[in-house]
C-alpha cells in the first residue's frame, strides 16, 4: 500500500428517480423509468458490488439513494409490477427466440436478452425478496459502501431558501427517511442538483451532517477561492465539509459540447 | 379551493368494466387583477361543483373499489403581501409578489375608491453593493417578473410600488423583498491573494495557517506562483480559465 499517495479519487454514485407511483391507473408509462433503473443499474451495481466484497476487495464507494428513490423501491405496488415488467419482457424475449431462429446474430440478442430479464427476476424476488435497498444495506454495514442522503423531494435549495423553512424540512426529512431504511444516521449528503446555499449551512449541521457534494463551480467561484481548486474539499464557516465534482471526469460524463451527450 | 375529481379505481381492474363518471362543476375564479380592474378587492376562488359519478359493469365483474383521486392546483394567493426574489442566474432575478385584501383596502381607503386605476404597479430594483437603482414599469396582469441584473455577486432588493399615471413623481410604497446576494458567476481571481492558507482538521477541529509558498504541492510542481490564475492554470491546462462553467451546461447558458 503506497503510504505517501500523490493524491486520493473518490467515486461518488447519486442514484435519484422522481417519485413516480400510480395505483389508479393499472399501467403508467413513466413508472417503467424505476423498473429500467433497476434492471439496468441497481441489480448490475449489487451484483458487481457482491462480486467484489467476494473477492475481498476493499471498493469504497459513495454513493447516495434519494428518499423518492428509497420510496419507491420500498414500495410493494411497485415491487409487483417490477415482477410483471421483467415477465412481459421474459415473454417477449421467448417469442422472439422462435421468430428469430433463422437470424444467428439478432437470436443471440435474444437469447441473451432472456438470459438477462430472467436472471434480474430471479435476483430480484429469491435473492433479495424484493428488497434491494437491504442489498444497499448489507454493503454499507460490512464497510464496503458508504451511503449518503439526499434532499426529502429533492428539492433545490437555492430557489427553496427564500422560505428556509423549506430547506429545513428538505434536510430533516432526508435524514429521517434514510435513517428508517439503514438503521444509522447519514454523514453526507448530496445536495439536490448540487445546489448549495449558506443559509443551509445551520441546518445541515443541525442534523450531524458532516460533508456536502456540490458542483465543480460551487467550489471554484467560492471567496476566498480555493488554492487546490476542486483536489481538495473546503470548510465552510460552520464546519461543513464541500467536497465539488472533478471537472474533467464530469465533462466526459455530461458536457454536451466535448463529453457522451454531445451531438455528433 | 381544491377541485375534486372522483375516480374509480382498482388495483386488479375486472376484465369487462364500463363506467360513465360525469363531474358537473362550475368554478368561478376572480382573479386579484380582474378584481382589480372592477375595484373590487378580493382574490377568492369560489368552486362550486356537483359531483356524479355512474358506473355500470358488465358480464364478470368484481366489485370495484373506489377510491378518491383528489387534484388540487394550487390556490392562486394566500392573502399575503409579499414580494420575494429568487435568483435565477448570476445576472437574472426573478420577483413574485402579492398583495393582501386587507391592505387593498387600506390602500383604497387612504387613497381613494380609484387608487388601483389611477396608479401603475412598478418595481424599484436597489443594488446595494453598488449604490444604484433602476425602475421597471410592470402591469396588473402579471404578479411575477425576470429582472436582468448586469452585475453578479451583488446585493439586490426589490421594492414593489405604484405610481400615479398622470403624475410620474408621485410614488406610493407597498412593500419591499427580502435582500438576496447574486450568485458568483467567475473565478474571484482578482480578490484573490496567497498568502497563507487555513487549512482544518475535521476530527479535531484545529485551524493551522500555512504560509502558501510552503504548500507541498506548490513546491512539487518546482515553480513559484504570483497569483492563483497561474496555480489554476497549472491545475486545469484543457481549460479556458474564463470560460470556466459548470461542466452541463455546455452551450445553453444565456449570456446577457
Amino acid at each position: 500500500m503506497n503510504t505517501n499517495p500523490k493524491g486520493y479519487v473518490s467515486f461518488v454514485l447519486h442514484a435519484h428517480l422522481p417519485f413516480v407511483h400510480h395505483p389508479e391507473s393499472a399501467n403508467y408509462l413513466e413508472e417503467e423509468w424505476l423498473f429500467e433503473a433497476i434492471s439496468e443499474t441497481y441489480i448490475p451495481l449489487l451484483n458487481n458490488f457482491k462480486k467484489l466484497e467476494e473477492e475481498n476487495v476493499d471498493f469504497r464507494i459513495t454513493m447516495s439513494l434519494t428518499p423518492p428513490l428509497l420510496s419507491m423501491l420500498d414500495n410493494k405496488l411497485l415491487q409487483d409490477r417490477y415482477i410483471k415488467y421483467l415477465k412481459k419482457h421474459i415473454e417477449l424475449c421467448e417469442k422472439e427466440i422462435i421468430r428469430t431462429k433463422d437470424n444467428p446474430r439478432i437470436n443471440a440478442l435474444s437469447k441473451y436478452y432472456l438470459y438477462r430479464y430472467s436472471q434480474d427476476l430471479y435476483t430480484f424476488k429469491d435473492e433479495y425478496n424484493c428488497n434491494i435497498i437491504q442489498g444497499f444495506k448489507h454493503l454499507q454495514d460490512n464497510g464496503f459502501l458508504e451511503i449518503i442522503t439526499c434532499g426529502a423531494t429533492h428539492g433545490y435549495f437555492p430557489l427553496l431558501y427564500v422560505n428556509e423553512k423549506a430547506v429545513r424540512a428538505q434536510i430533516a426529512v432526508g435524514v429521517q427517511t434514510y435513517e428508517k431504511y439503514f438503521g444509522r444516521k447519514p454523514k453526507g449528503i448530496w445536495l439536490p442538483e448540487c445546489g448549495y446555499v449558506p443559509e443551509a449551512d445551520k441546518y445541515l449541521k443541525e442534523f450531524g451532517i458532516e460533508y456536502i457534494i456540490t458542483e465543480s463551480h460551487g467550489i471554484l467561484y467560492a471567496n476566498p477561492t480555493p488554492v487546490y481548486g476542486t483536489f481538495a474539499p473546503i470548510v465552510s464557516p460552520t464546519g461543513i465539509v464541500a467536497f465539488g465534482r472533478d471537472m474533467e471526469a464530469s465533462k466526459q460524463v455530461w458536457s454536451s459540447i466535448c463529453g457522451y451527450p454531445r451531438r455528433l | 379551493m381544491p377541485r375534486v375529481k372522483r375516480v374509480n379505481e382498482n388495483e386488479e381492474v375486472a376484465k369487462k368494466v364500463t363506467k360513465t363518471a360525469s363531474n358537473k362543476k362550475t368554478t368561478n375564479k376572480e382573479k386579484a387583477v380582474k378584481s382589480e380592474m372592477k375595484g373590487k378587492t378580493t382574490a377568492k376562488n369560489k368552486t362550486t361543483k356537483t359531483a356524479k359519478t355512474k358506473e355500470t359493469t358488465t358480464e364478470e365483474t368484481k366489485t370495484v373499489n373506489t377510491m378518491l383521486s383528489e387534484y388540487y392546483d394550487l390556490p392562486y394567493g394566500y392573502n399575503q403581501t409579499t414580494v420575494k426574489i429568487l435568483a435565477q442566474t448570476p445576472t437574472t432575478l426573478f420577483v413574485y409578489w402579492d398583495i393582501s385584501d386587507e391592505d387593498r383596502n387600506n390602500l383604497v381607503k387612504q387613497y381613494g375608491k380609484n387608487f388601483f386605476y389611477e396608479t401603475k404597479p412598478i418595481l424599484i430594483v436597489h443594488n446595494t453593493t453598488r449604490s444604484y437603482s433602476f425602475e421597471i414599469e410592470i402591469n396588473d396582469f402579471a404578479n411575477s417578473w425576470y429582472i436582468r441584473c448586469q452585475e453578479p455577486n451583488c446585493d439586490y432588493i426589490v421594492e414593489l410600488g405604484r405610481k400615479k399615471i398622470e403624475n410620474n413623481n408621485e410614488y406610493i410604497f407597498i412593500d419591499s423583498s427580502n435582500d438576496i446576494i447574486s450568485p458568483n458567476d467567475h473565478i474571484l481571481f482578482e480578490k484573490a491573494n496567497l498568502g497563507s492558507v487555513l487549512f482544518k482538521n475535521v476530527k479535531t477541529g484545529v485551524v493551522s495557517s500555512k504560509d502558501f509558498g510552503s504548500l507541498r504541492f506548490i513546491n512539487d510542481i518546482d515553480k513559484l506562483y504570483g497569483n492563483i490564475y497561474d496555480v489554476y492554470s497549472r491545475l486545469y491546462q484543457n481549460e479556458d480559465l474564463n470560460e470556466m462553467m459548470n461542466p452541463s451546461s455546455g452551450e445553453f447558458i444565456m449570456r446577457s
